[in-house]
């Protein structure tokens, strides 16, 4: 008999939902996490050098924070660096918690536009997974908006809207555009435990108050009392299968370096978008000689982020002060999908103002590096609570060329050769990432600013990892099947960003639980 | 007893003098923060000896004019070694006491950090959304 039915590989947002679902339903689930829980005494955010924290030992950046639980990613070969976080909740411990949907569309990609693939399912489908999701991590917004499918009301109404929001929609008025508040994983309210959020405005950071809906208080207390074993300080580096190509468990290094064997019915991969090819391309064996369900090729391969660019509005007045809440207060759906007249397919999604503190506008946050010596104080009065920050948030389109290979040099502490992330930003993407500067120009000038900065696209901005480990109907052009289910494994499952067929121009993780929801589900109906 | 190392006041003095309110970064922590990073960090211990190499030995004696030249000179020099440095500097201003008093009574920002008392901002208004929203599902 198998240690357990099911055994998840990563104790993050789909990772979280998945063993929660299962349990749920009966099922016995082992979670294997390479991090430890973060506590909120760990989170640098109440210390006078915050801002250095963040930018240093506390940096979504694992190649810069170099934890423990961190391994290293060459990244090298990409003008987007890898953002991630390895600990109980994953990255949804440094996420902005930005909380969008895709829209119906952006699973018809290749109908619509010519280009990609379609997904093999619909926006219908995930629906009642989406509002599962936001029931989960607590979501605060207003129902109504009408780019978007109507939907049922959000559990929280909307967070506050500071003074620089405010202009912002003003400008969006005057110009006629679309906007509407963000649905944004953070609690308004109380909301059930877990207390509302007092605006620090630092959520990449974490949140010590657990006002910020991540997958360690979403999900984890409810998973670990209905009998999920969580097993920290355990890094994965092989699925072990059998002589007929099936998976039977996982070897692991425990925190001790000894080398650990789980076995299981079923293996689910919820390492996101780099560690689920990484972990399948190393466990090759004579069944599977090119890593684990990689008789396509395509493990690794059409990796994609969201290419995000800023563009500063500078005022010659304050313009918020300093406060509220990091991520989008508000987005913009005007530009969303293909538009006629666009030399470039699909779209991006506008959202903002971003705003930021003392020490990230000297070292150059709104786009200039303030000057040293003479002229550095009036510069930093000049930008320091008069500037905001329109990001846009660009649709990728998946290409073969990007991908994630295994480093041929490079390893982590316990040996474990470590990811290379080899990336171009397309032309579509650059063309598209112009029109969404040469727009946000407008929304500047119509909310009165009196410069502004581009900021064409942000390095640190690849914490959205997708597609390396596609979804389909094709075992040919696909990894796992519309149930995240690998065409050459039936008992192994994908369920986190790996698996996006294509990208939308939104925040990926309800989409992420959603679908590992929607494949918790699967199983248990297959169970029955 | 441990002298002060005359050339880097010289150094912070230069890349950030006091203006008006704001405090010179000799007044601040940041010597004392930008010595034990140098001592702590290669990279930056590397740097600050490369500009030790590369400035005139009179560096620390000469007018401020002349040593903003001189450092001008190593900034086109090397400059991503000589942001690095100016980085250092920076963090070490940004994180003092009287430095983000300064920023808080210019600015109204508060000199703490995010938590845990956070800001105090108005509730959502929904009349923001009056005509345009269509109905959610029931």
């Amino acid at each position: 008999m198998a240690d357990t039915d099911i055994l998840v590989i990563g104790a993050g947002a789909s990772g979280a939902a998945a063993s929660w679902r299962l349990s749920e339903a009966g099922i016995r689930v082992i979670c294997l996490e390479q991090g430890d829980w973060v506590k909120p005494e760990d989170i640098p955010i109440d210390r006078p050098d915050w801002e250095i924290a963040r930018a240093s030992w506390w940096s979504p950046n694992p190649n810069v924070r170099k934890l423990p639980a961190d391994y290293p990613v060459n990244d090298t070969d990409t003008p987007i660096k890898p953002l991630m976080f390895n600990g109980v909740g994953g990255s949804t411990i440094m996420w902005s918690c930005f909380n969008p949907r895709f829209h119906p569309g952006d699973f018809r990609v290749r109908s619509i536009d010519g280009v990609a693939e379609d997904w093999p399912l619909t926006y219908d489908e995930l629906a009642p997974h989406y509002d599962l999701s936001d029931r989960m991590m607590g979501v605060s917004g207003i129902a109504g908006d009408p780019s978007v499918p109507a939907r049922s009301e959000r559990p929280m109404p909307p967070l506050p809207i500071g003074p620089g929001t405010q202009t912002v929609i003003d400008a969006f008025d005057r110009l006629g555009w679309h906007w509407w508040p963000g649905d944004v994983a953070r609690n308004s309210t109380r909301y059930g435990e877990r207390p509302a959020c007092n605006n620090c405005g630092a959520c990449e950071m974490g949140c010590p108050s657990g006002a910020k809906g991540t997958a360690d208080v979403a999900y984890w207390p409810k998973a670990l009392r209905q009998g999920v074993e969580l097993r920290t300080g355990a890094r994965v580096f092989e699925i072990t299968t059998d002589k007929a190509g099936r998976a039977t468990g996982a070897l692991y290094y425990d925190r001790d370096g000894a080398v650990q064997r789980v076995t299981a019915e079923a293996v689910i991969m919820a390492s996101n978008g780099i560690g689920t090819p990484r972990l399948l391309l190393l466990s090759k064996s004579a069944r599977h000689p090119d890593g684990l369900a990689n008789s396509s090729g395509l493990v690794g391969k059409n990796l994609m982020h969201h290419p995000i660019a800023a563009l500063s509005g500078i005022f010659d007045r304050p313009f918020d002060g300093g406060t509220g809440g990091a991520g989008a207060s508000i987005l913009s759906n005007e530009f969303y999908g293909t538009k006629r007249g666009h030399d470039f397919v699909r779209g991006y999604m506008l959202a903002g103002p971003r705003i930021h503190a003392p020490l990230a506008t000297a070292q150059g946050v709104w786009g200039k590096p303030l000057p040293w010596g003479k002229g550095h104080h009036a510069e930093f009065e000049r930008l320091f609570s008069r500037a905001g920050a329109m990001i846009i948030c660009c649709e990728d389109l998946p290409h073969e060329a990007n991908t994630v290979t295994i480093d041929p040099a490079l390893k982590d502490s316990d040996g474990i050769p470590a990811p290379k992330l080899t990336y171009t930003v397309d032309d579509n993407s650059k063309r598209m990432i112009r029109h969404g500067l040469d727009r946000s120009k407008e929304i500047w000038e119509a909310a009165g600013a009196i410069e502004t900065i581009e900021r064409p696209l942000l390095a640190q901005a690849g914490f959205h990892l997708m597609g390396t480990a596609r979804m389909g109907n094709d075992s040919k052009n696909s990894v796992v099947d519309r149930w995240g289910r690998a065409h050459d494994v039936p008992n192994l499952f994908i369920v986190d960003g790996s698996v996006f067929v294509t990208c939308g121009a939104v925040n990926p993780t309800p989409t992420i639980e959603a679908l590992a929801l929607r494949t918790a589900d699967h199983i248990i109906r297959s169970r029955r | 007893m441990t002298g002060r190392d005359l050339f880097i006041d010289a150094l912070l003095s230069t890349l950030l003098p006091g203006d008006g309110d704001w405090p010179p970064a000799l007044k601040t922590c940041v010597p004392i923060w930008f010595g034990e990073r140098a001592l702590a960090e290669p990279g930056l211990g590397g740097a600050v000896d490369w500009l030790r190499r590369s400035l005139p030995a009179d560096f620390a004696t000469r007018s401020p004019a002349e040593r903003a030249g001189n450092l001008k000179a190593c900034e086109a020099a090397d400059s991503a070694r000589f942001a690095y440095v100016v980085s250092e500097a920076f963090n070490g201003y940004y994180i003092d006491p009287a430095v983000l008093a300064v920023v808080e009574r210019k600015t109204g920002f508060p000199a703490r950090p995010p938590q845990p008392a956070g800001h105090r901002l108005e509730p959502f208004d929904a009349s923001v959304l009056d005509g345009r929203k269509r109905p959610a599902l029931s």
